[in-house]
């Protein structure tokens, strides 16, 4: 059992990138009451965008920029069709224009740009951003508990920026009268299109911004790891829900707090799980970890559906 | 106020009728297209001495798309009758199609032959159907959790799922029958005696429950229940009956076209209903939410696309790409055809 | 009440489908049909500005589907209508002319036609002012860029806030505002909904059975609300199951009978009609509309 493999994974880039997907899909659920099923294609666009400007030779500031025109498009198409339909229709067009989006990555048909089912290397993009890291020289830097190489440590700073800024983002907009509208589209979208709201344009804006969100933490994502299609399946896009119901979906905090205790969970059961049951394969750990989120999940929706962060009042309001 | 030239009381069956004018487009698509390539093909023969084996790609593809349809239907129409009658869009059910094939896949591992071993896994899929009824969903509808907050609960359920039958069956691929299929020439087109039983399977079940469907009490009652819960209990249904009975009927369902999909695939492993889950809702929706034969149009509409579009595409792993695309392409031309029913307002 | 006050419709004949001298509304041919059923058959519509009109009829009448009709939150088979807006503060010769026809929902409220609907849509898990303020127009704050600058909006939200304290004061909810509406009683929510309505500052309101539920302690100062409305010069059309009710407060009433409009007149006088009496003893035997209470 080693307490430091938890810290780190606390405080990883993993985390912070999906706690700024997780606040994305917080603008589109928790405020909007929008069921987005495809919050991981959002990432997926983004990390292609990025990766792909980068890798034919574009700037890190360009292969942004592109990341986020293309969750902006892909939530236009995505929202077009659905956001004047019942929610559930939203809910199986993203996952299936999600599931195309990996598949067309995956895909040997654009396996120059998208490197196939193998996805892209770090090195076919990693470089600029690595470049503007100020912590030179490169090498490991300990800092308490916490021993990373510099890059690391550059992109760990970067990536908890970014979510600090989007948790802001989602505080200012949540107190606001725009928020006020959204929430009100939450609870019943005909009342709000009784009193002169145009109910798809507030609709569409959450979905572009909960995406853009989720195009960003592609993007963080992809720095820590690499871009790989078939990580950002449609499960991950349930990890994205766990996080939020878990924090509490439509609170500030609820989101990062989410993510943190989602990964710490997991590596508690990965570590734990061993000492629990020696008869284990190796290979059987992480999937008794992922089957203990799933029972997680469900326990979370009966027992505590606010989650932690939530308000109970609100929650028991049986209307 | 608006104003539009409505289609009247036809207008619901409009998922029906698209969907079923899709199928036959397809399917006159590939006839006259084959047409050609078969009258070239003749014309190679001469020179070809071995020409007699050769298959035509395109109705080739039309077979396997029809076959593979008709696993999906067989899959798929639970998902819709619990759709239909609780509003849940449950995420769980492709592992419920995996739990039929690593059922059947115990059963051959114990010594029973595949017939029996089939009957096993659709018991044993009924009795998970119940189990999930009894433990959690009816408890959960007792405590009015809405249908959204349980889709969620599903998804809770199928990632639990998928992830202990990899823990129960491994990450290898499994095979029900290691007997190598011979394959049968019917004109251009070959099938293989199992996939032949295997269609037969499907469309006797299919059949079994459009008679049960239309023609017996609890049937209707089932039907009574997806058109308006409230008002089939005051008339005397017991819904939570019903709906007990929709799960139990759904989990053999949809092991059945586990076991089918598993033969037809000749393998199956933890992720094989997962991977057919987004093709059963595009099914699903494609053939109108919530209505029962809806899942059966929808689901050749989208074996036969997947199928034949692998002859068109730059390279056939696209093929699912496309059934989500064509799903989301129909949802844009006509919405309010799948919508069914409007909600009222007020 | 109805005695003391200049009669608006002077020579107004008490037949269906009646020319108002000042009609706000004007609709024609509407139609609406569900299937085989033809909810909505209305040859010719028209409310009188500044009246309460009372529109009756026995249930399933097609009332609540004439307001979704006139209010785009359903589609017509057929049909126009055309709304007579007069801004705020201007004179009533100031007429603009706007086709509903094709507009959405939303743009009809904004245009001044505000509704509240028959089943209560309080925004639950929402506070009470909160519901009253997403009620007000000319919010800059609702742009999603200005929203990110608080003092573009600050000076708006705190005028929209008065002016809902001011209308949940007249609506004995003051002391709730911080309360989630969905906490609130059934009749309170639908005081609630009406004030919110009423933030938009509108020229014309429909009330759909704005009674219904509500405390009959409290159904008094509705009435009351109402007839205060109309002194503001807000123009009231409502739905209303109470002849008593009725009779109190309105100048007109119109009767829908199966879809079709069967009878209009005085509030007094309109259900002597025999078309109106035939209409409701063939579906209300139990009911004691004719009584005077
Ligand atoms: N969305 C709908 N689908 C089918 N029938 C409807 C719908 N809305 C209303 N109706 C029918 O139209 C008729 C008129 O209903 P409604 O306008 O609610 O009557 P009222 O408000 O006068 O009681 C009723 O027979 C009702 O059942
Ligand atoms: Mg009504």
């Amino acid at each position: 059992m080693d307490i430091n493999d938890i810290l780190q994974i606390i405080v990883s880039p993993t985390t912070a990138a999906f706690a700024l997907a997780a606040i994305g899909l917080n603008f589109h659920y928790g405020l909007t009451g929008l069921l987005n099923m495809g919050q991981a294609g959002f990432m997926l666009i983004g990390m292609y965008g990025y990766a792909i400007t980068i890798s034919q030779g574009g700037s890190m500031w360009l292969g942004i920029l592109i990341s986020f025109v293309g969750a902006i498009l892909f939530a236009l198409f995505l929202g077009w069709p659905t956001l004047r339909l019942r929610g559930d229709y939203l809910a199986i067009v993203t996952i299936a224009a999600a599931e195309m989006v990996r598949l067309i990555g995956r895909s040997q048909w654009l396996k120059e740009w998208t490197g196939g089912n193998t996805g892209l290397r770090g090195n076919q993009f990693k470089g600029p951003f690595e470049n503007l890291s100020p912590f030179q020289p490169a090498r490991i830097v300990e800092i308490g508990p916490f021993s990373f190489h510099t890059t690391i440590w550059w992109l760990m700073l970067v990536g908890w920026v970014a979510v600090a800024v989007a948790a802001a983002l989602f505080w200012r907009l949540n107190k606001s009268p725009w928020g006020r509208v959204l929430k009100g589209v939450r609870e019943d979208e005909d009342a709000v299109r009784s009193l002169g709201k145009s109910v798809y344009s507030f609709k569409m804006q959450a979905l572009i911004i909960g995406g853009v969100l989720g195009a960003a933490g592609g993007v963080i994502w992809a720095h820590g790891n690499a871009v790989q299609p078939d990580s950002m399946g449609r499960v991950t896009t349930f990890w994205i829900w766990t996080m939020l119901l878990l924090g509490g979906a439509a609170t500030v905090l609820g989101p990062i707090l989410g993510s943190v205790l989602f990964w710490a969970m997991f590596v508690f059961i990965k570590q734990l799980a061993p000492l629990v049951l020696p008869n284990l394969a190796p290979q059987q750990i992480e999937p008794l970890a992922l089957a203990f989120v799933g029972i997680g999940l469900i326990l979370l929706i009966v027992f505590r559906p606010q989650g932690i962060l939530g308000d109970k009042r609100e929650i028991s309001l049986n209307v | 106020m608006r104003n539009a030239d409505h289609a009247g009381p036809k207008a619901r069956h409009f998922p029906l009728r698209i969907a079923l004018l899709s199928t036959l487009t397809v399917a006159a698509i590939t006839v006259i297209s084959a047409v050609p390539a078969q009258a070239s093909q003749l014309a190679t023969e001469v020179a070809d001495t071995a020409g007699g084996t050769e298959t035509n790609l395109l109705l080739q593809n039309l077979l396997n798309g029809i076959t593979f349809g008709l696993l999906l239907a067989l899959a798929s129409v639970g998902l819709s009758l619990i759709y239909a009658t609780t509003g849940l869009s449950n995420f769980a059910h492709g592992e419920q199609v995996t739990f039929g094939a690593a059922a059947a896949f115990a059963a051959v591992t114990a010594g029973a032959p595949i017939l029996l071993a089939a009957v096993f896994a659709v018991l044993a899929g009924g009795a998970s159907g119940w189990l999930q009824d009894t433990v959690l969903w009816s408890q959960l509808r007792k405590r009015r959790i809405a249908p959204m907050q349980q889709m969620i609960v599903s998804i809770g359920l199928a990632l639990a799922a998928v992830n202990l039958l990899q823990i129960w069956m491994g990450a290898q691929r499994v095979r029900l029958s290691t007997s190598i299929e011979v394959r049968y020439e019917f004109g251009p087109v070959s099938i293989g005696p199992q996939t032949m039983i295997s269609m037969a399977v499907c469309i006797v079940a299919l059949g079994a429950v459009g008679f049960f469907l239309q023609r017996t009490r609890l049937g209707r009652a089932t039907r009574a229940v997806s058109d308006n819960p409230a008002l089939a209990s005051a008339t005397g249904i017991s819904v939570n009956r019903v709906i007990r009975i929709v799960w139990i009927m759904s989990g053999s369902l949809a092991a059945l076209g586990g076991v089918l999909l598993a033969l037809y695939e000749n393998t199956s492993d933890f992720s094989a209903g997962a991977r057919i889950l987004l093709l059963m809702f595009a099914a699903v929706t494609l053939g109108g939410l919530g209505h029962p034969f809806g899942a059966l149009v929808g689901s050749l509409v989208v074996g036969i696309v997947a199928e034949v579009s692998t002859v068109f595409l730059p390279t056939p792993d696209l093929k699912y790409a496309i059934v989500m695309g064509m799903l989301i392409l129909t949802l844009l031309v006509r919405p309010q055809g799948l919508l069914g029913r409007k909600e009222r307002v007020g | 009440m109805s005695d003391t006050k200049p009669n608006l419709f002077e020579g107004v004949e008490a037949k269906p489908g009646a020319a108002k001298p000042d009609p706000i509304i004007i609709a024609d041919g509407i139609t609406r049909q569900f299937g085989g059923l033809t909810a909505v058959d209305v040859k010719h519509f028209e409310a009188q500005r500044h009246a309460i009109t009372a529109l009756i009829g026995p249930n399933g009448a097609g009332k609540s589907t004439f307001f979704n009709l006139l209010t785009s939150f359903d589609v017509a088979n057929s049909g126009s209508a055309q709304f007579n807006a007069v801004e705020p503060g201007k004179p009533d010769s100031d007429v603009r002319t706007i086709d509903l026809g094709g507009m959405s929902s939303a743009n009809v409220a904004r245009a001044g036609m505000v509704r509240t609907f028959q089943l209560t849509k309080a925004l639950n898990r929402m506070s009470v002012i909160e519901n009253m303020r997403l009620g007000a127009q000319h919010q800059s704050g609702e742009n999603v860029l200005n929203a990110m600058v608080a003092p573009l909006w600050r000076k708006r939200e705190k005028e929209i806030t008065e002016q809902a304290e001011v209308l949940l004061e007249r609506f004995k909810l003051l002391d709730k505002q911080d309360d989630y509406a969905g906490s609130l009683s059934g009749g309170q929510r639908k005081l609630l909904e009406m004030a919110r309505a009423l933030m938009s500052k509108p020229s014309m309101i429909m009330l759909d059975e704005p009674m219904a539920g509500v405390n009959p302690a409290l159904t008094e100062s509705l009435l009351d609300h109402i007839v205060g409305l109309k002194e503001d010069g807000v123009t009231v059309l409502f739905v209303e199951h109470d002849m008593h009710m009725v009779r109190r407060i309105s100048d007109w009433v119109v009767v829908m009978a199966e879809g079709k409009i069967i009878a209009e007149g005085d509030p007094h006088e309109v259900m002597a009609n025999q078309a109106v009496q035939d209409a409701y003893l063939g579906s209300h035997h139990d009911t004691n509309l004719f009584e005077e209470r």
